[in-house]
């Protein structure tokens, strides 16, 4: 697989953060050697494109997003205090020790 | 064989008998493994039998307790494992085709610490495939097929623990363990008229369980009575280093408390009523039995008072966080081949959609979350428990759609608004259809959804059945960490009536 130079990478990038929320089509699934930019925020929402699907699969899946999307409506209508964070703990996690090598 | 009177003990009453050595557990083994063979198929109730593995602990905790080495409570009592539960050297099929032939080599926390407690590992039992984290549309969606309802075979046992919904009741096994991420223990204990503990997430370890949803994943005990929820709860409960969101506060079960002479048993105990309306979701016959069981809690001295969830959309929050933990964890088995041997479609593409979850929803639903542990905490500064009806409607027909408004019972009237918004994953789709946004009145009463969100424990116990002869439940949810609150409310609830000690017929 193609590596992408700094430059590639942040133009996928800039594009994902312009396209926000509500770009359906995640970065990663985007094919890295085309050099294509992520789904716009007004792009028809896309399934995944590696999956096995019959057209009558995909067809509803995209029913399913469009379902979800529609559900989500309260939740992206809502607006959260700026320091609200989001109500799960990462821990550090010590490294695990090991046996001295004698010798 | 022992006779059926004894079969339906319950645990507590079944492990003083051992204990006085007037039953004997290999007896007891046998004679629930013929129970388990002989109705098992009928009810779709298991996944896979451990006999020869049960007879061998079966003889060892009778030497055991003939040394005088007796264990607690629960040596030598049979129970019966959701199949997602991993057993070494014996099979965990995730209820799903592509797994039918998986095999651990290591046993989940839980099972391990039942058998610490002398507990026999009789069966594996049924489920909806992976616990139907894709959405489901039929009580079919699973390897093993449908599990029936005991008391009305025509009907669902409830999932995704269908197998302990359909065991316990039926005392194919004294107990079983099953798994709520969005009501998976709640509904089966409603649809089959079981007691069934979810408890306080972290509680108990999810080592070694199939994980659909890393953050709201919990197990817990299904019995025949919630004393028992306690005496399981308090063998499995504790810290797990293998599980590091296991909590480190210990579970404290504390025997039911009789009430001071001259005093009701729930006196000074403040409940606040979650009531749905009925009249757009749920059903008349679950409405009245649900009315009858606010006037006996009242009658063991407890003050009810009306009131409703702080307004959050708590569905969407439910089903975003645990769909995209689903997508994360399955991805690679998402985009195989395999997907397609899964026997429910909707699960194939609930599970594909949710690949394409924003990872924005899934933080912001965590964000919120914050606050909904921090509203909901609040409301337990004012009750001691919630109580809520814990299905809406008694449990569909197993040939039903979930899809489709035929899922509903014959009590529905044409043109009810469809589900009831709990937020079960699975629960909302067996009562009627799924729904694009609840509105905000139904959301105030998603309590299935909001307490899982939050983490916090509920159980459900039966309080009536249907004129077709099927359970309904009530539950109680309380602040997290109370897990022995609602056990003792649930508890005392069951001291004044006996629904929990119906028994099916035919079984």
């Amino acid at each position: 697989m193609k590596r992408l130079t700094r430059r590639e990478f942040h133009s996928l990038a800039a594009v994902g953060a312009i396209a926000g929320a509500a770009a359906t089509t995640p970065l990663a699934q985007v094919p890295a050697h085309t050099g294509v930019a992520p789904q716009s925020q007004v792009a028809e929402p896309k399934p995944p494109t590696k999956l096995l699907l019959t057209p009558e699969q995909e067809k509803k899946v995209h029913e399913k997003i469009a379902e979800r999307e529609q559900d989500i409506a309260n939740l992206r209508s809502r607006v959260l205090p700026y320091d609200l964070e989001p109500a799960f703990v990462f821990r550090v996690r010590a490294a695990a020790r090991r046996p001295r090598v004698k010798g | 064989m022992l006779s059926d009177e004894v079969l339906y003990m319950s645990v507590r009453e079944l492990g003083s008998q051992i204990k006085a050595r007037k039953i004997r557990p290999v007896q007891l083994t046998e004679s629930y493994l013929a129970r388990l063979e002989k109705f098992g198929p009928k009810l779709g109730a298991v996944a896979t039998l451990t006999s020869k593995h049960a007879l061998q602990l079966a003889k060892q905790a009778e030497k055991e307790i003939d040394a005088g080495n007796y264990r607690g409570p629960l040596h030598g009592i049979p129970f019966g494992a959701k199949d997602l539960l991993a057993t070494k050297g014996i099979k965990t099929t995730w209820g799903a085709p592509p797994f039918r032939d998986q095999v651990f080599d290591y046993d989940a926390t839980v099972i391990h610490k039942l058998a610490e407690a002398g507990a026999i590992l009789v069966a594996k039992l049924a489920m909806i495939e992976l616990a139907g984290g894709g959405g489901y549309s039929n009580a079919s969606a699973s390897l093993q097929g449908p599990s029936r309802c005991p008391f009305n075979t025509d009907h669902w046992a409830g999932g995704s623990s269908s197998g302990p919904g359909a065991a316990v009741p039926s005392a194919l096994v004294p107990f079983a363990i099953g798994s709520e991420t969005l009501g998976s223990i709640i509904t089966p204990a409603a649809f089959s008229g079981v007691s069934g503990l979810r408890p306080t997430y972290g509680r108990v370890s999810r080592h070694g369980a199939m994980a659909l949803s890393w953050t709201m994943d919990k197990l817990g005990p299904m019995c025949r009575t919630a004393g028992d929820c306690g005496l399981v709860l308090d063998a499995i409960a504790g810290f797990d280093p293998l599980d590091e969101t296991s909590v480190r506060t210990p579970y404290i079960s504390r025997p039911a408390r009789h009430a001071a002479p001259g005093h009701a048993p729930l006196e000074g105990k403040h409940i606040g009523v979650i009531r749905p309306d009925f009249k757009a979701d749920g059903d008349p016959e679950v409405e009245m039995a649900f009315n009858v069981a606010l006037e006996t809690l009242r009658g063991l001295g407890a003050k009810l008072e009306e009131t409703e969830l702080p307004d959050y959309p708590y569905s969407a929050i439910a089903v975003t966080l645990y769909s995209a933990e689903a997508a994360s964890i399955f991805r690679p088995f998402i985009q195989g081949e395999k997907l397609h041997q899964l026997v429910d479609e909707s699960q194939k593409i609930g599970l594909v959609a949710a690949l394409s979850i924003p990872a924005t929803d899934y933080l912001d639903s965590f964000r919120l979350r914050s606050q909904i542990q921090t509203d909901l905490a609040k409301m337990f500064e004012r009750f001691d428990v919630l109580v809520a009806p814990s299905r809406l409607r008694p449990a569909p027909r197993v040939d039903a759609d979930f899809n489709a408004s035929s899922a509903k019972t014959a009590t529905d009237k044409p043109g009810d608004k469809p589900a009831e918004k709990s937020g079960d994953k699975s629960g909302d789709k067996a009562a009627a259809k799924p729904t694009t946004n609840p509105s905000r009145d139904s959301e105030r009463h998603s309590i299935i959804a909001a307490s899982n969100i939050a983490g916090l424990p509920a159980i459900s116990v039966p309080c009536g059945f249907t004129k077709e002869n099927l359970p309904v439940g009530i539950q109680f949810v309380a602040a997290a960490l109370a897990d022995d609150t609602c056990i003792g409310f649930a508890h005392n609830f069951q001291k004044v009536t006996d629904w929990h000690q119906r028994r099916p017929s035919g079984f």
